[in-house]
């Protein structure tokens, strides 16, 4: 994944030398929102400001806020009357990039003996960092998640988010709700345990009973939760395997859910939250104008297959030209799962428009009723109840003139002379419509209804969704209990995306999100010693490589969403949040121990296991026992030394050496 | 972050390159690989104007059987080549074990033996960048005189973290080093200095050619044991290499060569006559795995904690011990 990067460059007047328009090219999730802060910051209007999304090779909502070289690159541009670009370097990718917030949980959870869960009481304080950045709606989506994936009739929730000396957080896939999730499903599994209910099944007896609204005002209306869990538990053999595998090895299972974009926009309004053009041409060629910006996760491809499949036609008919502030209709960007299910649907509402008037006139050029018009493989032909329609009303030819440029000589006579006929082709069609109604072209729009915009709440804003996406994993891990090491052997991943419009993109979303999730569960973290990044690259900063992955095993559920494009809703960031309280339900089940703190480093384990043998207890973790995280591990604040450069700290006076090793 | 500017010498003769090693002492790094050297030259770590290419120089890459029934090793010999040696393989296989480890196998590709050898010790306050470095005011190990791992030291502790040089020590390895005035011969064992700033006894117009193991150790059964958090591509963060004879159930010559726990590669004292004639039990195993465990001094110049690091040495030096006698 590339590094953020921007290019600005001014228009000049050729005669008089002054500034004009002013162009960026950034890699951003969110093209619309970049013109609105350059128009603040600049103080242009946002007509002067073009904002144009290249080829981006993945965002993970690192990129969906305006970051400060987008700006500074304007600024320079215009400063420098030249061209200006900007590229972090990996290093300046880890401290401005806006990363998940170290997140410090305290959870209740009331239950009766048969499992089901009474009550929710959560107090969440978030590491934000120096800046609020998208902090307040991460902080509020920890609280509003909790709701919508099991019926829980009670929640109480306090959200701290605390400003801090360090990089500001920010949205991160899985937007607030990981962390918070990554409690929730442990602490239920320790509920089960202690019970003595099947980790699976007191999942079964908590579910929702759509469609519904949550205590929190949440509006579920498809679940596809109870088969998740059914398919994993089934492709697993959980219940013929769980507890009877080889010693250090488990299953743990986990569940998850997650927003198809929310209902309430960042910047408030009441403007549709995504609008599509489409221009169709007497060459058959079908022009989509969508403002969704494409960041690798195949944006492009899925708005092409809605208007191909609604029109009937090829892909190869299809161009989409997207994410240009001059060209396209607005489209607030690519968070929170939004763009399947929102862009889809006005992408399905501008074919539909389009359709609808090469339908009125293929009728007449057919002699049938518009509703008995079909559309499909490249040709409009009529339907089942086109032989009654066309006694009723001969159509004469619209027009020699354009049939004539297509057609030539014998064939345009003999056809003539066939009268009106059964089929078109997509051209023919195309060139009737236009000759009928003039240009072709049809618009949509899409904004989440009323009823699915939330409760009036305090914070109730943040979290309501059209719909939500469900997903639950069974993770199968053995940890080495001499060593502490953890290693993921099999993930099986089931996830309901309404309808899988893609599969493989949908399957390529699953497995990358076990996949991240793996990282955060195992082995990334950012590790901070006095108010220093230690790890900030690649290489210390340790996402998992090829050889630690596990082999995942995706499972679409399809729960077919009323209010989807197709019944699709979202599919990329509901299987993250899932896949860390998994694999530590697994080592629970492996060893015994419950590891409260997350990643999973082999010290922390070996850790958990030492303090659960009572055995000589190493100090591994800086002083905090890993099972009970109650402050940060690091210890941040003022620098060792006083001012910088060559200056030695005033506690480092010259010849006291320390043993090595020798401090713990 | 770029490459700092330098002139790029790529002598084709060994003589070409002491040559010009020693007209341009101590302004001149040697490349061959350049896998740990360019991320270093990135960071501004290193700031020579010139760079001794050697990977042209003719006879460096040989794996050559000696008269002693031991091997000599080109300083060029590419890591992949050792890692797949048939001849190591049978004689030596602790070292192709240990050289199967390093980072990945496209890296493996590039990085030689030499290189592993001559491999500079890593820090976690030492290895970053210009900005980041600069920030806290530097480092003992460069620009600076504060060691932020351990506050008050006058000397840097940075850890040596080359995966084949406790195999080769283990081996009882010679190295040969060539300058302008000649060539001479060094044991491994002698050529750290056990100080993380000046870590191997090299002076600035020398270059490592050779690497040569005793017939006395050849057929040495051993394992290297490597602690790191991916299963590849990772540094060692702790790194114990084991190796033994056994005759009749009873050991000999058990050596262990320990890395990624002190600012250089160590033997550990001792073991060998603690061992000698004895036949391995669990207790024996853990009681070596103490020793090793009392050698390895880990600070906190890499990721997971001394504690743990000094803790796997133990386990590591055990589990290798046991699972080479149990077969």
């Amino acid at each position: 994944m590339e590094p953020h990067s921007t290019l600005a460059s001014f228009e000049l007047d050729p005669h008089t030398g002054e500034l004009g328009r002013l162009t960026i090219w950034s890699s951003t999730q969110v093209p619309y929102y970049l013109q609105h802060k350059l128009s603040l910051v600049l103080e242009m209007p946002m007509s002067q400001i073009r904002v144009i999304k290249p080829l981006v090779g993945g965002g993970f909502g690192g990129k969906s806020e305006v970051i400060p070289v987008e700006i500074i690159a304007g600024i320079a541009a215009r400063a420098a009357r030249k061209p200006v670009k900007i590229t972090y370097t990996r290093e300046e990718v880890f401290w401005a990039h806006r990363g998940r917030p170290r997140t410090i949980i305290d959870l209740k959870t009331a239950v009766k003996n048969d499992g089901r869960i009474t009550a929710v009481k959560a107090r969440v304080v978030q590491d934000g960092g120096g800046y609020c950045s998208y902090g307040v709606v991460t902080i509020l989506y920890s609280g509003a998640l909790l709701g919508a994936l099991y019926d829980i009739p009670n929640i109480q929730y306090d959200g701290y988010r605390v400003l801090t000396n360090k990089p500001a957080c920010g949205a991160m896939r899985g937007h607030g709700t990981v962390n918070v999730r990554f409690a929730f499903e442990s602490q239920l599994d320790e509920i089960a345990a202690k019970l003595n209910i099947d980790s699976a099944e007191i999942r079964r007896r908590n579910l929702l009973q759509p469609p519904c609204i949550t205590v929190n005002g949440l509006r579920v209306l498809s679940y596809g939760l109870p088969e998740c869990i059914e398919q994993t538990v089934t492709r697993s053999k959980w219940n013929e395997r769980r507890g009877k595998l080889s010693k250090g090895r488990g299953l743990g299972i986990a569940c998850s859910h997650y927003v198809s974009g929310a209902a309430n926009s960042i910047i408030r309004s009441d403007m549709p939250h995504s609008t599509v053009n489409i221009k169709i041409d007497r060459d058959g060629g079908v022009v989509i104008y969508t403002g969704a910006s494409d960041i690798g996760q195949g944006s492009d491809t899925m708005v092409a297959q809605i208007a191909a499949e609604t029109l009937g036609c090829s892909l190869s008919r299809v161009r989409v030209i997207a994410a240009d502030t001059d060209l396209t209709p607005i489209d607030i960007g690519s968070y929170s799962s939004r763009v399947t299910f929102m862009n889809g649907n006005a992408t399905l509402r501008a074919a539909q428009e389009v359709k609808k008037q090469i339908a009125a006139a293929a009728a007449r050029k057919m002699g049938c009723g518009a509703e008995d018009v079909i559309f499909r493989d490249d040709t409009v032909h009529k339907g089942s109840a086109g032989g009654i329609a066309r006694d009723t009303e001969a159509q004469p030819t619209v027009s020699g003139r354009v049939e004539g440029q297509i057609l030539r000589g014998s064939l345009q006579q003999k056809r003539k002379d066939e009268g009106p006929k059964d089929s078109l082709t997509f051209e023919e069609a195309v060139v009737a419509a236009i000759d009928f109604h003039g240009a072709l072209i049809g618009t949509g729009s899409y904004a989440p209804p009323a009823a699915a915009r939330g409760g009036k709440h305090k914070g109730g804003g943040v979290g309501p969704s059209p719909a939500y996406s469900y997903s639950a994993q069974v993770a199968e891990v053995s940890v080495d209990e001499d060593t502490g090491e953890v290693m993921v052997h099999k993930v099986w991943a089931a996830h309901d995306c309404g309808r899988a419009l893609n599969p493989v993109s949908v399957e390529g979303q699953i497995i990358g999100s076990v996949w991240m999730g793996m990282g955060q569960a195992l082995t990334e973290e950012m590790v901070w010693k006095d108010g220093l990044l230690m790890n900030p690259g690649l290489l210390e900063y340790r996402s998992p490589s090829a050889v630690e992955s596990p082999e995942v095993e995706p499972i679409i559920v399809e729960s077919i969403d009323p209010e989807g494009p197709f019944g699709a809703k979202e599919c990329s960031e509901g299987s993250l949040a899932a896949t860390i309280p998994a694999i530590a339900n697994a080592i629970y089940d492996a060893v015994g121990v419950r590891l409260h703190e997350s990643p999973f480093t082999p010290e922390r384990v070996l850790a958990a296991l030492r303090a659960k043998k009572n055995a000589k207890q190493l100090n591994l973790t800086e002083g905090v026992d890993p099972t009970a995280p109650v402050r940060f591990r690091e210890h941040g604040g003022a620098l060792w030394f006083k001012g910088k450069g060559q200056e030695r700290h005033e506690m480092d006076f010259p010849g006291k050496t320390v043993q090595p090793g020798g401090a713990d | 972050m770029s490459l700092p500017d330098f002139k790029l010498l790529r002598p084709r003769t060994l003589a070409d390159a002491v040559g010009q090693l020693n007209q341009h002492a101590g302004n001149i790094r040697i490349i061959a690989g350049g896998t740990d050297l360019l991320p270093s030259m990135r960071q501004k770590l290193l700031d020579s104007q010139y760079l001794l290419d050697i990977c042209h120089i003719a006879g460096m890459k040989e794996i050559r059987p000696q008269g002693d029934g031991g091997v000599e090793i080109g300083a060029l010999t590419a890591l992949t080549a050792i890692e797949r040696s048939d001849l190591l393989r049978d004689l030596y296989p602790v070292l192709c074990e240990a050289a199967g480890t390093v980072a990945s196998p496209v890296l493996r590709n590039m990085g030689t033996i030499g290189g592993n050898i001559c491999l500079d010790t890593r820090c976690l306050w030492y290895n970053q960048s210009l900005a980041w470095r600069k920030s806290c005011g530097f480092c003992i190990k460069k620009d600076g005189n504060l060691c932020h791992v351990a506050p008050g030291s006058a000397r840097c502790w940075a850890a040596f973290s080359g995966d084949t040089p406790p195999a080769l020590l283990c081996l009882d390895a010679e190295i040969e080093i060539a300058s302008f005035a000649g060539t001479r011969r060094v044991r491994l064992a002698d050529f750290y200095t056990g100080d993380g700033l000046e870590y191997r006894k090299l002076q600035p117009e020398e270059l490592v050619t050779r690497i040569i193991l005793p017939g006395s150790t050849a057929g040495y059964r051993g394992r290297y044991r490597k602690l790191r958090v991916r299963g590849s591509i990772d540094y060692p963060l702790a790194g114990v290499a084991v190796v033994m004879k056994q005759s009749n159930g009873y050991l000999e010559g058990v050596r262990i060569g320990l890395t990624a726990v002190n600012p250089a590669p160590v033997l550990v004292k001792g073991v060998t006559e603690f061992l000698e004639g004895k036949s391995l039990t669990d207790e024996l195993a853990e009681a070596a795995g103490d020793l090793a465990a009392k050698t390895a001094k880990p600070l906190t110049t890499s990721s997971l904690t001394p504690e743990y690091r000094r803790e796997m040495i133990r386990v590591f030096t055990k589990r290798a011990l046991l699972s080479l006698t149990s077969n």
